[in-house]
């Protein structure tokens, strides 16, 4: 265990309000024992001081020796329960206790908006992570858990990483000034067989997945760990009983095909004509991209067919599987950023479909129809465009019901 | 619920307890004692346990306002030890009120403090050695106390903010996007804690005599202002002689007193059992059919009978021949009896700043009482007696004339004092003035001492008389005066009834004589060198007067007699056994009681502590530690050497880590720790334990080789690596997901990613449990490792 730099780092003092009526009470002993010639009492009153200092020497030298570090799971989804850990590090020769650490959670950017930073502290999620004792040059992983309601760009940190000890008179704090970005991606969904029959009426090029080798439920392709919207009736309770986690039977095998998707977050409700959907558009946008977000999730699982995914708003992004070395965590990070706009670029997005040399057609989901200059526009034929509204949507997709997903938790 | 409830109820209730008993055994008040823990039992039962009643808050406060008026009551009105009083009840009632509450953190904390101000008030009143003791136990208890109520702080404050938390994502979830849940603290690590703390205890005690002992003293706890009713020790104005039942010895420690030569202020061993003299009684009164000694003790409230002792100057004596002065050291405990017991003769000690009394009327000595003030504190003195060469106490001592307190005027056959210390009423002891007066017949001619000593012999044991204190089994004649029963009759009794028989049977032969209460001997201590004086040590004996031309040359020589004659002791009481007292124990009491209760000495000084306390010698072993360590360094050159060389050596060190703060490259840690894991692995030939404490410190680090050997593979291999921020956890599912392509016939997927949380499970158990990995666990990993090792250079050497 290297030891970072501990020693310059500013440590804060603070009497709490337990030690302010111990001070008061230590002043009325001390005053007794001079005024009344009560010698116990100075016994009593040198005590009450050795305690008093014995409180602030030992915890100001234990935060000293104290290192913390925050870990944060790299995929983080909306409505998912997920551990904020802290990793706390014991440099000193002897034990430490009680360390408190005060984090907390804040929104930058909604899925909408940008938070101002006021509105930003004032509705912080705080988050306390009580370490109860570390051996010496040891380390320790705490946690608390954090629920992010929507997707959006949050800030973790600055915390207060603060010791207590043995008794409740003296705080010795110092500000870890460390901040973290989390991106919560749009939350994790279930598709239905409505989205794979989509996909077949639109290209029969378009292969997304093989047809069943076997009808029967002995018969299948392989077994995988189950994926969120996977049905309970495919999981191989034998093999779940082995490897301790479940798992599911797969009765299809991907093909190499490339899958091409993309999100047209368009909502503008001057165009649109229905009412009703005008005002779910946003509410749209995010289901498309909660969709995105899970057909990403299932291609970490398996990886096994290529993966086009655009984002059009207003700086439409494209990311290629294979291509991009880090693909994965970019499309997470744009999936948590994009924002629904009057204009999204999605021309742009159809030109850089056809730069490339893929023979698929490009799925594009949209809150609106297909409109005018995309009909227009001379390579509209290499797109298929699903129009997709509420009741469109609940055939290809749904929330899913479990907020929790596997993540390491200690 | 918390867990560790039940620990914090039980830290209050002996908190609370400890503190109540402190405060009311101090101000004398049982009662109060029995109320106060009686009422926190019943709450730990009823509110903490059965949870059957609850006072709510407001209750509460009801309660604690009506307590505050009815102790306000005592308050208004009181002296300054009375309004005292009243705020150590009130303190008492509402740690009770509280006590019946729910227990939060804030009750708890509020319990406390207030345990901590009855504590501070029962310092103000008085603790003795045991309750000083208690004291102790309460600093531990509190302690213990307060780390259980901040744990139970940093629980509930925890819970609370889950709950806010909760709230505010839940009803306001558009300005509250992040619910938050922090785990809640189990109040673990007690033991390690408590482990931690010992030598930070010890260094807060260390802190807290150092400075006390800096810290000057108090020098005037005889003038405590505190107006208490605090039991009377010693004697009151009478004794009665009509004993039908068992005497009670009282165990009760009285007075301390240590001998000392006035000259060289050296501890002086008497080589007799010295004779503290109290209070003469002189009349013999007989009302309601009871027979009793009085004086005229409420004269002690007067102060026209006092004549201070310096008219008795020790100087004039110096040239006495075969005497020695002896300064004697007495400490009275706390009392608020006014007479003092001394050695006689007494004299003043020169230079002295208090200065006892001494009453003629009571022929005692006295010190003031203040009107309703009593003494909560011991009271010191120090007075000069004779003793002989032989280190004996003088057995006379010199007569002062009742009328005008002079030493050279005899008592003259007249006056009303001969007549008051001859008076006898004959027909209620017939058998002993017969007696008396046939032993005086006998001796017709000699000396008054020859038959003082003869009228003495009467009372010997060969006469038939014998000591008890068990009245029971002695065939009483309740007809008879009690004095002549035992005389004539039943022939057994205590020092009283002797000592009663030898004055009447002196008076019935026209010699004065009176009845003399006070302290016998006592137990000696060989620490401190001093007499310990009990209850169960109070005597009485006789004081015969001798008239000038009866007293020896001798006694002249001495200082037993002068020209008004003497007092001669006489002690007809059969001789009792000597006893030692307990010494550690009795040590232990002196220096609270003068060390810490009332010190009544200068700082010490390192080249004459004073003597003859124990207070002193506390001062004198730090000092003569403290001398034998300058001592020894200053002999020797060696020693001398070796500590400037060391010193040098630490001030380069700490230089050196000054100047170069973070040279902690990886070289010379690398050093160190080659250098501790070859001295462990040599330890460890001896001692296992040992060896393996230095090589890992002071926790054994957990062997988790096989999983960076894992990740070694990983890397070498597929050029995989954990990232910072990722946990064991997650990087095993991560890989797992990239090795399914990977898998072969040989090692397949389901195969691959068992042995990757196989490893991973064993990695945590080994890192954060408490229970090892077995040897057989790790040779499966091993060799799991080493065939996926295998499998991954046969299908992929490119990586």
């Amino acid at each position: 265990m290297t030891e970072p730099q501990l020693s310059r780092r500013p440590i804060g003092n603070a009497l709490l309000p337990q030690g302010i009526v111990f001070v008061v009470i230590l002043v009325f002993v001390t005053v007794c024992a001079v005024l009344r010639n009560v010698n116990l009492l100075v016994v009593v009153s040198g005590t009450m001081s050795a305690v008093l200092l014995i409180c602030w020497r030992l915890s100001r030298s234990m935060l000293r020796n104290t290192a913390a570090r925050r870990l944060i799971p790299e995929e983080i989804h909306a409505g998912e329960t997920i551990p904020i850990q802290w990793q706390v590090d014991n440099y000193g020769r002897s034990s430490i206790f009680n360390i408190r650490i005060e984090d907390q959670i804040s929104q930058i950017q909604s899925s909408t908006r940008k938070i101002p930073s006021s509105k930003r502290s004032r509705n912080a999620s705080k988050g306390v992570l009580l370490v109860e004792g570390i051996m010496p040059r040891d380390e320790l992983i705490g946690s608390y858990r954090a629920r992010f309601a929507s997707r959006g760009t949050y800030r973790a940190g600055p915390a207060i990483v603060s010791v207590q000890f043995p008794l409740p008179l003296v705080k010795c704090w110092y500000r870890h000034t460390g901040v973290t970005t989390i991106h919560v991606a749009p939350a994790i969904g279930e598709l239905l067989p409505g989205w794979h029959h989509e996909l077949s009426q639109h290209t029969n090029r378009f292969e997304c997945h093989a047809s069943r080798r076997g009808s029967n439920q002995d018969d299948f392709f392989a077994i995988r760990n189950w994926n969120s919207g996977d049905s309970l009736r495919h999981i191989h309770w034998r093999s779940t009983a082995k490897v301790g986690q479940p798992m599911v039977r797969q009765f299809e095998s991907y093909s190499p095909h490339t899958l091409a998707v993309a999100a047209d977050l368009y909502a503008d409700p001057d165009n649109l004509s229905d009412s009703l959907d005008a005002e779910s558009a946003p509410q749209i946008c995010e289901q498309i991209l909660s969709l995105l977000a899970t057909l990403l999730h299932q291609w970490r699982q398996h990886r096994t067919q290529k993966l086009f995914i655009a984002i059009a708003d207003e700086k439409p992004t494209t990311h290629i599987a294979g291509q991009d070395a880090d693909f994965a965590a970019h499309l997470h990070r744009r999936l948590a950023t994009a924002q629904a706009s009057r204009h999204p670029a999605v021309v742009n997005i159809i030109d850089q479909w056809n730069t490339g040399s893929s023979d698929s057609k490009l799925l594009i989901l949209s809150s609106r129809a297909m409109p005018q200059e995309i009909q227009d526009h001379p390579r509209s034929g290499s797109v298929d465009w699903l129009h997709c509204n509420a009741l469109k949507l609940q055939l290809l997709f749904q929330h899913s019901t479990s907020s929790v997903r596997p993540q390491a938790v200690h | 619920m918390y867990s560790k409830q039940i620990h914090v109820q039980l830290a209050m209730l002996l908190l609370v307890c400890c503190s109540s008993f402190l405060l009311g055994v101090s101000i004398g008040d049982r009662t109060l004692v029995a109320i106060s823990i009686t009422g926190a039992v019943t709450a730990f039962v009823l509110v903490d346990r059965l949870r059957w009643i609850e006072l709510s808050g407001w209750m509460a406060n009801v309660v604690s306002i009506v307590v505050l008026v009815y102790t306000m009551r005592q308050f208004i009105g009181a002296g300054s030890a009375g309004k005292l009083v009243a705020v150590a009840y009130l303190l008492t009632y509402l740690l009770t009120v509280l006590m019946f509450q729910k227990k939060t953190p804030r009750l708890c904390w509020q319990l406390m403090v207030l345990s901590v101000l009855q504590t501070s008030l029962a310092a103000i009143f008085n603790l003795n050695f045991e309750n000083g003791l208690i004291f102790v136990v309460y600093f531990v208890c509190a302690l213990v106390a307060m780390i259980l109520q901040n744990d139970f702080y940093e629980w509930s404050r925890i819970q609370s903010a889950n709950e806010r938390n909760q709230t505010a994502s839940s009803q306001h979830p558009a300005n509250f996007p992040v619910g938050i849940q922090s785990n809640l603290p189990g109040g673990k690590n007690l033991r390690s804690r408590m482990g931690v703390l010992w030598p930070w205890l010890i260094g807060c005690l260390a802190f807290a005599f150092l400075l006390f002992h800096s810290l000057p003293h108090t020098r005037q706890q005889n003038e405590s202002a505190l107006a208490l009713d605090f039991s009377a020790t010693g004697k009151s104005w009478q004794t009665d002689l009509d004993e039908t039942g068992l005497v009670q010895l009282s165990n009760k420690l009285i007075f301390r007193a240590q001998f000392f030569d006035y000259e060289t202020e050296k501890k002086l061993l008497l080589n007799n059992q010295p004779y503290f003299r109290g209070m003469a009684f002189n009349k013999l009164v007989f009302k309601d059919g009871k027979t009793s000694w009085t004086a005229p003790y409420d004269h002690v409230f007067d102060t026209f009978s006092y004549s201070k002792l310096t008219r008795m100057l020790p100087d004039d004596l110096r040239s006495l021949r075969g005497v020695r002065r002896a300064g004697v050291e007495l400490i009275v405990e706390p009392t608020n009896d006014p007479l003092l017991f001394v050695p006689m003769p007494v004299y003043r000690k020169m230079n002295q700043e208090l200065v006892p009394d001494f009453d003629r009327d009571l022929s005692a000595l006295t010190r003031k009482r203040f009107r309703k003030s009593n003494q909560l504190t011991s009271f010191r003195y120090t007075v000069v007696t004779l003793v002989d060469s032989g280190n004996r106490t003088m057995p006379a001592w010199p007569y002062r004339s009742f009328i005008d307190d002079r030493p050279d005027v005899p008592m003259q056959t007249d006056s009303p004092e001969h007549a008051m210390l001859t008076a006898i009423n004959a027909e209620r002891y017939p058998q002993l003035v017969q007696t008396a007066q046939r032993v005086a017949a006998k001796y017709d001619g000699a000396d008054r001492i020859e038959l003082c000593q003869a009228l003495l012999q009467q009372l010997s044991q060969s006469n038939g008389y014998s000591y008890t204190l068990d009245y029971r089994t002695v065939d009483r004649n309740l007809a008879l005066d009690p004095v002549e029963d035992f005389f004539a009759n039943h022939r057994s009794g205590h020092c009283a009834v002797f000592a009663s028989s030898l004055v009447l049977m002196l008076r019935a032969v026209d010699i004065p004589a009176r009845y003399v209460v006070g302290f016998h001997g006592g137990s000696y201590n060989n620490l401190t060198d001093c007499y310990v004086v009990h209850g169960r040590n109070a005597h009485a004996w006789v004081e015969a007067y001798i008239p000038p031309e009866q007293c020896t040359p001798e006694m002249f020589e001495k200082g037993m007699a002068r020209g008004g004659g003497a007092w001669l002791t006489l002690d007809p009481t059969p001789p009792v056994y000597v006893e030692n007292a307990n010494d550690a124990l009795d040590l232990a009491r002196s220096i609270w009681q003068d060390y810490v209760i009332s010190p009544d000495h200068n700082k010490p000084s390192f080249s004459g502590p004073g003597p003859l306390q124990a207070g002193s010698l506390a001062d004198s072993w730090f000092a003569s530690a403290f001398d034998y360590v300058i001592q020894t360094v200053k002999a020797n050159a060696m020693v001398q050497a070796t500590l400037v060389g060391l010193m040098v050596i630490f001030g380069l060190i700490i230089a050196f880590r000054e100047m170069w703060p973070h040279r902690k490259d990886a070289k010379s840690a690398a050093v160190k720790n080659g250098v501790r894991q070859w001295l462990g692995q040599a330890i460890s030939l001896v001692s296992a334990q040992l060896g393996d404490r230095i090589q890992y410190g002071r926790r054994r680090r957990a062997d988790v080789k096989f999983y960076n050997r894992l990740e070694k593979i990983l890397k070498q291999n597929l050029g995989l690596q954990r990232r910072p921020c990722q946990t064991q956890q997650e990087f095993a599912v991560e890989i797992g997901q990239r090795l399914v392509p990977l898998a072969t016939d040989d090692f397949r997927d389901d195969q691959i990613a068992r042995m990757l949380q196989t490893i991973t499970s064993a990695f945590y158990q080994a890192r954060f449990s408490s229970i090892p990995l077995d040897n057989h666990a790790i040779t499966d990993i091993e060799n799991q490792l080493q065939k996926f090792e295998q499998t991954l250079k046969q299908n992929h050497p490119s990586k």
